[in-house]
């Protein structure tokens, strides 16, 4: 094994040990049963807007920065330094929120429920990056998201994954984005936010589970560039449309290709589009008749897809208060449980009846299985668009930046040789920057 | 000399190894660290956490055990000490681990960037085989995943759910189906009963004129029957209907009796001995007893509470319905109040420790379910008096006396109405509601009256007059509505004019008495603890009716319904009247 592979491994066992000391300990409640006077409770004052104000300003600072060094100035050093301050910045000093990932849900809720309105600050976060990404491509992703600069930064050895697997795990983002709509806009909670991988390592503590979670994905991600980003963040699903349609893209060489294949195995997140070959006749007609039967097949795909995910809304529909508490009353009066909790002594306290309860929880289900077909739509959708779209024959003459795919991480930049001839002219003064 | 070797001889090259080794061994020592401080407090300490969970227990069976007391406060105190300091530790151990780790790859890469491999264009690939296979692979990696996703959706629909809508239709049906929970008696129905210690208002009158004044217990003229009781108690005999309820305890057992009012018959017995609680017995005097408390009923279940702090309920047919242990009352003499009942509460004054200790409550319980309905804290000292619920002209009130406040609630909802600081330690006599007065007694000093209209704090303004001879200790006074009479423990029988206080006669009589005065059919009713029943006419003029006596030794105050008295003595329940 070699000194460095030993570093790898050493660690990625020490990343493990970050779990135990990660893991947030509660503390034990004061227990006295006489004498002790509960302190009035304190309510704090107002957060201090200002703060939120800076952040946005830093956001649209970075975004700006970043857009400019990764479309004109070219500077993979330069990124990743505005990458480390983005970790250190929007990650650890502001705890990770709120985040444009994190504020899908806050968008969501707001446009279902009448009774919530979103934050203006929460509202701008979310928008920013896509306003960014319309113009300039994924630069929120190159060097801005703390999400992103953490998985990147523990990229130590990558190795490349199969297009075919990628094209494929991918989907777990848009059913991912889907369910944090459903679950958001049922008010069930905000999962985007509740399963952050990273937040509890930018806290410095946290529940266990996701201390587990953000080590393994951080330790997948010493081999496989971004694992979250890639296959799981549901913002990338929609800053990747976003991205297809800017204005400005990265090009991985400054000038026009000249298919050297210097740059054919640069990028970690598998972004590079080789040019494609001439399709052998046989193929072609094969892949045409499938393209039409998946045509046809397309309404039918989106169907099971919509009435599975509606099926299964009963388990989903379970993570609704509402709903839980409901199933825990139930399940008391029907004696399953001979015991009852906090939560459904409270209930009790308060009154209601049961069966206002039971409607109350018949109501959020029946939004999670209209919610359910709308999801399982969209998902059904996204399947059959990536299957026609392994059928149809893009042609490419050159290496390409994929649009969607880029991160905008420069990486690739100094592979080209046109890129070491630009810079050349640069540093003797015979050009501006691109 | 190649590219590669020349960058690893280089400075910054070594220089980047050297930061990436520090930081990897930094981080080792913090991980280390933590982890030993870990494994300290979650393997070392349990020991500690389980002797505070065992204190604690101890400290539920003795809540008065100051030693133990002052141990687990100091031990949780260091507990939670540790803790905080442990988790600040950790916290600050956390973020080195992370600064380490971010030192750690930012190094490394750094160290990376100095032997970074050169592009090999020249690989063999067969681009379009690659082509074909991503593009078919792509296909099936999309089938898999569908099918499995597929199937984990499959498996959760054949998972059994909750038909919320079929369940509020059972729901809703079964509430239908469900017996009704009886309602509480009307205030008449209350007044037709003897419900709670002296009487439906607690002033000690009957309503009846028939009582009888008197009866040979040699003959047995006018006795209907005798019965034994089993357990000694100094509590008052309840009736409701065809029952006499009353109850008895010892150090280790506490039980309910019900009688048949017509024959004596003892119809069921409710134990209440062996719940959870205090191990130890409360520290009583002999003349309390442990069951000095008298009973209450609402019609539905009869209540008892006993010295120990425990309370229960059982049906009137003798079904336990609930039990509770409201813990060891702080009382000087072992805890005496009797229960009193507004309309389905049971409501108990729990009166202990000094005036500071601030652990005085009144508590009200649903006498169905058993769980508080409302509980208000009082600043008053231990004190014996019994709660009387009277309808004013206003409303009800639930009045009480103890030192130093006579303080009236709001039965329904505990909330204080108005209160008078005018009684002293040792207060014992209960008070008794008549014709718009309260009266109260102050031991040896003073008979108090006192409106009953205020609001707040009334001390300056409510009371009425105040007399300070023949005041009795035990005894509360009883009053026809326009005489208060009072009887010493020594036997000094007083009238008082009801409108100023006037002393019109005092009488003295051999004997000591513990038992309140009573007044039916306009007669007073004493009874010594010796066992005489003495008759005087309630009246501004003293006329002695006629004396009769039970070879039984009676401290508690009698029991009236229609044409009978019921008389505990220490052994026994005696039911006086004519036979028919
Ligand atoms: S893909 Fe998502 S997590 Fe990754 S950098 Fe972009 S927004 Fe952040
Ligand atoms: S900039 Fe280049 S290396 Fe970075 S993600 Fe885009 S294609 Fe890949």
């Amino acid at each position: 094994m070699t000194a460095r592979n030993v570093n790898i491994l050493v660690i990625a066992l020490l990343m493990l040990f970050c779990c135990s000391a990660l893991a947030v300990e509660n503390f034990p409640p004061p227990d006295f049963e006489s004498g002790y006077t509960l302190p009035d409770t304190e309510v704090p004052e107002a957060k201090n807007m200002q703060h939120e104000y800076i952040a946005l300003g830093v956001l649209f600072v970075a975004l700006s920065i970043s857009a400019y060094l990764s479309l004109k100035n070219r500077n993979r050093k330069l990124i990743f330094s505005l990458m480390i301050f983005s970790m250190l910045y929007f990650g650890f000093f502001r705890k990770g929120c709120i985040c444009p990932i994190g504020s899908i849900g806050n968008v969501a809720l707001s446009a279902f429920s009448s009774d919530y309105a979103i934050p203006l600050i929460a509202l701008a976060f979310f928008l920013l990056p896509l306003i960014f990404t319309v113009f300039f491509g994924r630069v929120f992703c190159s060097a801005v998201c703390p999400l992103g600069a953490i998985q990147d930064l523990v990229l130590l050895k990558p190795i490349s994954v199969p297009s075919w697997l990628e094209n494929s795990l991918r989907i777990l983002a848009y059913l991912y984005l889907g369910l944090a709509v459903l679950f958001a806009a049922t008010g069930a909670s905000f999962i985007i936010c509740r399963y952050d991988p990273f937040i509890a390592i930018f806290r410095l503590g946290g529940n266990l589970n996701i201390v587990i979670l953000g080590v393994c994905l951080l330790l997948i991600g010493i081999f496989i560039g971004r694992p979250y980003c890639r296959f799981l963040c549901p913002y990338s699903v929609i800053l990747r449309q976003f991205s297809r349609i800017s204005r400005k893209k990265v090009s991985i060489t400054p000038d026009d290709c000249i298919k050297c294949k210097l740059c054919e195995d640069a990028c970690p997140f598998g972004a590079i589009d080789k040019p494609t070959q001439p399709w052998p006749g046989g193929s072609y007609i094969k892949d045409k008749k499938l393209l039409a039967m998946l045509i046809v097949l397309t309404p039918v795909i989106i169907f099971i897809s919509g009435w599975l995910l509606s099926s299964a809304s009963p388990p989903l529909s379970r993570s609704h208060p509402t709903v839980s508490l409901a199933q825990r009353i139930y399940l008391e009066e029907n004696k399953t449980f001979t015991d009852s909790t906090d939560a459904s002594d409270a209930f009790r306290a308060t009154g209601k009846t049961i069966n206002t309860l039971y409607s109350e929880a018949s109501a959020v289900k029946e939004q999670f299985t209209l919610g359910g077909w709308f999801v399982g739509t969209f998902v059904g959708f996204v399947i059959a668009a990536k299957l026609i779209g392994s059928t149809i024959r893009w042609r490419r003459t050159e290496y390409l930046a994929n649009p969607a795919s880029c991160l905008a991480c420069g990486r690739c930049f100094k592979y080209c040789p046109k890129e070491q001839v630009r810079l050349k002219k640069k540093s003797s003064g015979n050009i501006d920057d691109k | 000399m190649t590219n590669e070797k020349q960058n690893k001889l280089s400075p910054w090259h070594q220089t980047a190894v050297a930061i990436t080794l520090i930081s990897a061994i930094v981080a080792c020592i913090i991980v280390i660290a933590i982890s030993i401080s870990y494994v300290k407090t979650t393997i070392v300490q349990p020991e500690r956490e389980e002797q505070l969970v065992r204190l604690k227990q101890i400290i539920i069976d003795q809540p008065n055990n100051q030693q133990v007391l002052d141990f687990l406060r100091e031990l949780d105190l260091e507990f939670r000490k540790q803790r905080t300091a442990r988790i600040e530790f950790a916290k600050k151990g956390n973020l080195l681990l992370i600064i380490s780790l971010i030192a750690f790859a930012l190094s490394f890469k750094w160290a990376s960037a100095f032997k970074q491999q050169l592009p090999n264009p020249c690989k063999e690939s067969n681009d379009l085989a690659e082509q074909i296979i991503n593009a078919s692979w792509s296909r099936r990696a999309i089938l898999a995943g569908v099918i499995l996703l597929a199937s984990i959706a499959i498996y959760n629909l054949t998972q059994p759910d909750i038909d919320f809508d079929k369940a509020s239709v059972l729901a809703k049906a079964e509430n239908e189906n469900k017996p009704p929970i009886p309602a509480f008696p009307t205030f008449e129905e209350f007044n037709d009963n003897w419900p709670a210690f002296r009487g439906p208002q607690g002033n000690g009158v009957s309503k009846h004129a028939n009582i009888p004044t008197g009866f040979n217990a040699e003959t047995k003229e006018g006795m209907l029957w005798q019965t034994n009781v089993p357990l000694p108690g100094f509590n008052s005999p309840i009736v409701w209907g065809e029952k006499v309820f009353l109850s008895g305890a010892t150090e280790t057992q506490r039980q309910i009796f019900c009688f048949d009012v017509n024959s004596g018959e003892l119809l069921w017995t409710g134990d209440l001995s062996s719940l959870p609680g205090a191990t130890e017995p409360p520290d009583v005097m002999e003349d309390t007893g442990f069951a000095a408390s008298s009973m209450t009923t609402d019609g539905i279940n009869v209540y008892a509470i006993f010295a120990s702090g425990h309370i229960g309920a059982f049906s009137l047919d003798g079904k336990k319905v609930w039990a509770r242990y409201l813990g060891i009352p702080d009382s000087t003499y072992g805890y005496a109040s009797s229960l009193t009942m507004y309309q389905n509460l049971v409501i108990v004054q729990y009166d202990q420790g000094e005036t500071d200790d601030e652990l005085s409550k009144m508590i009200a319980i649903n006498g169905q379910t058993g769980k508080t309905a409302w509980e208000t804290k009082r600043s008053v000292a231990n004190s014996w008096p019994s709660p009387i619920v009277v309808k004013t002209e206003s409303s009800f009130q639930l009045i009480t006396a103890a030192d130093p406040w006579v303080i009236s609630y709001d039965p329904a909802t505990g909330k204080q109405l108005w209160q008078i600081d005018c009684l002293g330690t040792d207060s014992a006599p209960s008070p008794i509601y008549a014709n718009g007065l309260a009266f109260v007694i102050m031991p040896y000093s003073e008979l108090i009256a006192l409106d009953t209209n205020g609001q707040g704090d009334v001390t300056e303004t409510a009371i009425k007059w105040a007399a300070d001879e023949g005041i009795p200790d035990i005894c509360s006074p009883v009053s026809n509505d326009s005489e208060v009479f009072t009887l010493t423990t020594g036997g000094t029988l007083s009238c008082f004019n009801f409108s100023d206080g006037k002393k019109l006669w005092e009488k003295e009589f051999d004997g000591e008495f513990n038992a309140s005065p009573s007044i039916a059919a306009d007669n007073l009713f004493l009874f010594s603890i010796k066992g005489d029943m003495i008759v005087v006419k309630a009246s501004p003029k003293f006329e002695e009716v006629r004396r009769s006596k039970i070879n039984d030794k009676v401290y508690a105050s009698p029991a009236f319904m229609d044409g009978k008295i019921f008389i505990r003595s220490v052994e026994n329940l005696y039911c006086i009247g004519a036979a028919n």
